[in-house]
C-alpha cells in the first residue's frame, strides 16, 4: 500500500480506487468534511468492508501528508480513523486528477461541530473515561514511531458509535501539520507561526493539544473564547498557557494537575505518555511550571502597548513590522534590555543589530527587515522566524513556503528569507542545538546555492521541491494532473499529447525544478542546454534530452504521444543538419522511434556527433563541388569555347578536316571512276 | 566581381602546355630536323620528278594556288595549305590520270596545260578549299556559342541540383563572374535578350543566401 498503489478514474460517475474501493461523488458526506476544502464522499467496498467507508478529495495546491500515511494505515485497531488506501485518479466533478484518501468512517458524530461551536460540558470523569484513557494507546503508538497527528481539537474528535460512550481521533493527512488547527491548541511558538508554518512538531505538541481537548471539553467549548488568537499568545507568553487557558473554569485538584501538566510551556517538562498513565493510575504528580519570561523593571512602550517582557515585545513588533522598523533604528531597545532586563548578551546581540540598521540608513529596506528579523530571533529565540508578513517555525518553513508560493508577495519574502540565510540565522540562535538541526542547515544551504544560479532548474522552483518531497507539481501544464513522484510526470505529460494539448513546451520552469529537485542523476548537461533559450536548437534538444532522462531513469517505457510531440520540437534540431535528403532521413527515422515510445533513441538519434561531422564533410565537398561549377560556368561566360582566336584556331583544323574528307572522297570516285 | 575578371584574363588558357628550358633548348634542334628531313624529302624526289616529268609539270601547274596557301599562310600547322591542297589535289588528279592514260609525254601534258577545262577544275577544287577555310570560322562559332549555351545550362543545372541539396550557404561566398556584354545590359536592356536564358540571379540570391 503505497502512493504508487494503483488508482483509477472512471470519466464519469463512480470513481474506483485501487481496483476496490468505489468513491461516489455524486453522494458527499458534508459532515465528515476535513478543513481547508478537502472533501469527503461516500465510498463502498467491492469485496465489502464490514465497516463503512469515505473518501476524503485533498486539494491539487496543497499536499497532504503522504509521507505519514503508510504508518498512519497500521493504526486500524486504534481509536483513529485510519487510511485504508489511496492514489490519484480522475475526479469528474473537478474534471481533473486529484488525490484521494479511502478511510473507514467513524460511527458517530463530531464530539464538537466546528472549533466555534459550543456543547454542554463534560464532566471530568467522562473526559478522563472517554477521551484521555482511550486515547493513551494512540499516543503510545505515536510516540513510539516518533509521529504526530497535529490534528487533536473537539472539532476532530468523534464518537465511535451512537451510543456516545467512546470516541476517536479523526483524520490528520488531508492537510500539511497542524494546518487546520485552531492556535488555541498549539503552544507558544506553534500559535504564533502563521497555520501552513506550523510544521509536524514534536509529539509534546499532541499532549499540549489534548491538555487543551481536555480543557474545550470541561467547559463545552473555547475556554477563552472573549480573546482573539493575538491576546491568546500574548497572554499565554506573559502569563502562561495555563492560566490563560484556565481563567475562572472551577476545576478538580486531579485535573488541575493533569492540565498544568499537559499545558506546560516548555516542552521538555510537559506531560508526556508516562506521566499521564501514572495519573491515570492514580498517582499524583506535581508538573513543572515552566519559567515566565524575566520581567523588566520599566516598561517598554510600542505602539500604545507597554511591554513587561522581551518575548512578548518580540511577538508584538512581530506583527507590526513597520512601527518594529522605526523600533530599531534607535538605540532605545538595546537600553532598555541592558538596563530594565539586565541581560548583557540579549542587548548586545540586539545592539549589533540595531547599530547595523543605523549604520546602512538608507541601505533599503530588505536589509532593515533581515536586521529587524535579527532583532526579533535575539529578543526571543524560542519564537519561530519572522519576516516581514511571514512567521514560520523552522520545521513548517517548507510547507509554509510551499502553501504561499502562488502569491508573488509572500513569495518574494521567502526568497528574501533563503538569501539572507535568515533560517540558518534562527538555528545559530537557539540555545539548545538538537540533531535535526544540521539536517535543516545543510537543506537551506543547499536551497540557497540554488537561488543563486538563476536558471531553469534552480530558483525558487527547485527549492520549492526539494523542501517538500511530497508536494504536487505547480505548473500551469498540469493543472489538471497531480503529479507528487517523479515516475507520474511523463505519463501526465503523455496524458497531455494525448489530448492534444501540445501548443505549450511540456518543459517549464516549475517541471525543470521538478525534476531537478526529484531526480538523484546529473541532469546539468540538459538543464545548460536549456539555458540557451534564444537558440531553439539547442533548447529544444536539452528539453528532450531532459525528459529522455527522466525516462531513463523511471520509465515508463512507452510514450508514443509524448515521443510525437517531442520529434515537432526537434525540427530546429534537424534544420541544423544541411543536408536535405539526410533532414528527411533523419525526420523519417524519428517518426519511427516515436512510434516506439523510446525518447532516449530520440536523443541517440538527434545527437549523433559522427552523423553531424559526415553532414559537415558533405557540405565542404558540396561547396567545393559547386565552385567548380562556377569556374567552369564563368570560363564559359568569359568566352572559354567563343573567343575569336579560339573560333580561329578551331576553324583551322575543322576545315582542314572538312576539306580532307571532301578530298578524299572525290580521290576515291575518280579513282573508281578510272578503273571501271 | 571585376577582380574575378581580372584573374581570369590574367590566367594562362587552360590546357596550354607550359612553357620551359626544355621547349626553348628543343626549338633549334626540332628546326635543323626539319631542314634535313625537307632536303632528304627533295633528294629522294627528285629523280621520280625528272622520271616523270610531265606529270611533275602538270602536277606543278595545277597545284599553284596550294603553292600560293602555303607561302601566304603564316601559321605555323599550315591549315590553308592543307585545306587548299587537299582540294586542290583532288581537283588536278582527274587530269593526272588523263595524262598517265595517254602515255604522260611532253607534248599531252602541255596539251592538257592549256585545256580551260582541266584548269577550271583544278583551280574550281582549290577555290573550294578557300571557301571551306573562309567559312568555316562563322560555322565553328555558331557551334560553339551553341555548346557553351548548352554547357551553362547544364552547370545551372548542377548548381541548382547542389542548392536544392544543401541549401544557398553551399554558394555562400563563391563568385560568379559577369556575362560578356553585362555592362552593355545595364544601358541597353534589349541586349539582354540575346544572352544565356539562365542568369547569376537564379543561381545565387544573395538576399536569401543563409
Amino acid at each position: 500500500m503505497s502512493s504508487q498503489q494503483r488508482a483509477a478514474g472512471d470519466d464519469g460517475g463512480v470513481v474506483t480506487v485501487a481496483e476496490r474501493y468505489r468513491v461516489h461523488p455524486e453522494q458527499p458526506l458534508p459532515d465528515l468534511n476535513a478543513p481547508g476544502g478537502v472533501k469527503a464522499y461516500l465510498t463502498t467496498d467491492e469485496r465489502g468492508s464490514p465497516k463503512a467507508l469515505f473518501a476524503l478529495v485533498c486539494r491539487r495546491d496543497v499536499a497532504p501528508r503522504t509521507d505519514v500515511l503508510t504508518q498512519f494505515a497500521r493504526f486500524n485497531r486504534l481509536p483513529l480513523v485510519t487510511p485504508l488506501r489511496w492514489g490519484v485518479v480522475y475526479w469528474p466533478p473537478e474534471k481533473a486528477r486529484c488525490f484521494v484518501i479511502i478511510l473507514t468512517q467513524p460511527g458517530g458524530d463530531r464530539i464538537l461541530p466546528s472549533a466555534d461551536a459550543t456543547m454542554d460540558p463534560w464532566r471530568e470523569d467522562r473526559v478522563v473515561r472517554l477521551v484521555l484513557n482511550p486515547l493513551m494507546p494512540v499516543f503510545k503508538e505515536l510516540g513510539g514511531r516518533n509521529l504526530t497527528h497535529r490534528a487533536i481539537r473537539a472539532d476532530n474528535l468523534f464518537f465511535s458509535d451512537g451510543t456516545r460512550e467512546a470516541v476517536m481521533l479523526g483524520e490528520c493527512f488531508s492537510l500539511p501539520a497542524a494546518m487546520a488547527q485552531p492556535s488555541i491548541y498549539e503552544p507558544i511558538d506553534g500559535a504564533m507561526a502563521m497555520p501552513e508554518g506550523r510544521g509536524h512538531g514534536e509529539p509534546a505538541d499532541d499532549y499540549y493539544a489534548l491538555g487543551v481537548l481536555a480543557l474545550v471539553l470541561l467547559c463545552g467549548g473555547n475556554p477563552v473564547p472573549d480573546l482573539s488568537e493575538e491576546e491568546i499568545v500574548e497572554s499565554k507568553i506573559s502569563k502562561g498557557s495555563y492560566a490563560t487557558l484556565i481563567g475562572d473554569a472551577r476545576l478538580s485538584l486531579p485535573m488541575v494537575e493533569v492540565l498544568r501538566g499537559l499545558l506546560c510551556d516548555d516542552p521538555e517538562e510537559r506531560w508526556r505518555h508516562d506521566d499521564l498513565q501514572l495519573w491515570l493510575n492514580g498517582r499524583h504528580l506535581s508538573p513543572k511550571q515552566a519559567l515566565l519570561p524575566p520581567k523588566a523593571a520599566r516598561l517598554f512602550p510600542f505602539e500604545g502597548v507597554e511591554f513587561n517582557n522581551a518575548a512578548a515585545l518580540s511577538y508584538a513588533m512581530g506583527r507590526n513590522w513597520p512601527a518594529a522598523l522605526q523600533v530599531i533604528k534607535s538605540p532605545e531597545l538595546e537600553r532598555w534590555i541592558r538596563r530594565s532586563l539586565s541581560d548583557d548578551s540579549r542587548a548586545n546581540a540586539v545592539g549589533a543589530a540595531t547599530q547595523a540598521v543605523i549604520g546602512v540608513s538608507g541601505g533599503g529596506t530588505s536589509v532593515e527587515a533581515r536586521l529587524l528579523s535579527r532583532v526579533l530571533m535575539a529578543l526571543d529565540s524560542q519564537a519561530p522566524l519572522r519576516y516581514k508578513q511571514v512567521a514560520t517555525r523552522i520545521q513548517g518553513l517548507a510547507a509554509a513556503f510551499a502553501v504561499n508560493y502562488p502569491s508573488d508577495e509572500r513569495r518574494q519574502i521567502f526568497a528574501e528569507m533563503f538569501a539572507h540565510k535568515l533560517p540558518q540565522m534562527w538555528l545559530e540562535m537557539q540555545p539548545v542545538v538538537r540533531p535535526d538541526f544540521v539536517a535543516f542547515a545543510r537543506t537551506f544551504d543547499l536551497v540557497g546555492m540554488n537561488l543563486v544560479k538563476p536558471r531553469i532548474g534552480y530558483g525558487l522552483e527547485r527549492a520549492l521541491y526539494a523542501l517538500n518531497p511530497a508536494w504536487p507539481c505547480q505548473s500551469p501544464l498540469l493543472q489538471n494532473d497531480y503529479v507528487a513522484d517523479l515516475g507520474e510526470l511523463l505519463p501526465a505529460l503523455e496524458r497531455l499529447a494525448q489530448q492534444g494539448k501540445t501548443e505549450r513546451l511540456p518543459i517549464d520552469w516549475h517541471i525543470a525544478g521538478f525534476i531537478s529537485a526529484r531526480t538523484k542523476m546529473s541532469i546539468d548537461r540538459a538543464f545548460g542546454e536549456l539555458s540557451d533559450d534564444e537558440r531553439p536548437e539547442v533548447f529544444n534538444l536539452g528539453l528532450v534530452r531532459l525528459l529522455a532522462e527522466v525516462q531513463d531513469s523511471v520509465g515508463p517505457d512507452r510514450l508514443p504521444h509524448l515521443a510525437a510531440w517531442c520529434v515537432t520540437m526537434l525540427k530546429p534540431v534537424i534544420d541544423k543538419f544541411r543536408n536535405k535528403t539526410r533532414r528527411e532521413q533523419m525526420t523519417e527515422l524519428l517518426q519511427q522511434l516515436a512510434a516506439k515510445g523510446n525518447l532516449v533513441a530520440l536523443v541517440r538519434l538527434i545527437d549523433n556527433p559522427d552523423r553531424r561531422a559526415a553532414d559537415e564533410q558533405g557540405f565542404l565537398r558540396a561547396r567545393a563541388e559547386f565552385a567548380a561549377l562556377v569556374e567552369q560556368m564563368n570560363w564559359l561566360r568569359n568566352g572559354g569555347l567563343t573567343k575569336p582566336a579560339v573560333v580561329r584556331a578551331s576553324a583551322r583544323q575543322a576545315s582542314s578536316v572538312v576539306s580532307g574528307v571532301i578530298a578524299a572522297v572525290a580521290v576515291l570516285l575518280i579513282t573508281l571512276n578510272s578503273v571501271l | 566581381m571585376a577582380q574575378a575578371v581580372a584573374k581570369s584574363k590574367g590566367k594562362a588558357p587552360a590546357g596550354k602546355a607550359p612553357g620551359g628550358k626544355a621547349g626553348a633548348k628543343g626549338k633549334p634542334r626540332q628546326r635543323g630536323t626539319k631542314t634535313w628531313t625537307k632536303i632528304l624529302a627533295l633528294v629522294i624526289l627528285f629523280p621520280f620528278g625528272a622520271v616523270l616529268l610531265p606529270t611533275t609539270l602538270m602536277f606543278f601547274t595545277m597545284m599553284a594556288p596550294t603553292w600560293v596557301a602555303y607561302i601566304t599562310d603564316r601559321s605555323k600547322e599550315k591549315y590553308l595549305a592543307a585545306t587548299v591542297g587537299m582540294m586542290n589535289f583532288a581537283g588536278t588528279l582527274p587530269a593526272i590520270i588523263t595524262l598517265w592514260a595517254r602515255g604522260q609525254s611532253h607534248h599531252v601534258a602541255m596539251e592538257m596545260i592549256g585545256d580551260v577545262f582541266v584548269w577550271v577544275v583544278a583551280y574550281g577544287a582549290a577555290a573550294g578549299g578557300w571557301l571551306i577555310f573562309g567559312f568555316m570560322p562563322t560555322l565553328v562559332g555558331s557551334y560553339f556559342r551553341m555548346t557553351t549555351d548548352n554547357r551553362i545550362r547544364t552547370l545551372v543545372k548542377q548548381q541548382k541540383a547542389l542548392i536544392a541539396e544543401w541549401g544557398y550557404a553551399v554558394a555562400e561566398g563563391i563568385a560568379m563572374a559577369p556575362q560578356p556584354g553585362d555592362e552593355d545590359a545595364e544601358e541597353d536592356g534589349e541586349e539582354t535578350e540575346d544572352d544565356v536564358d539562365v542568369t547569376e540571379a537564379e543561381l545565387v540570391q544573395p538576399g536569401t543566401a543563409r
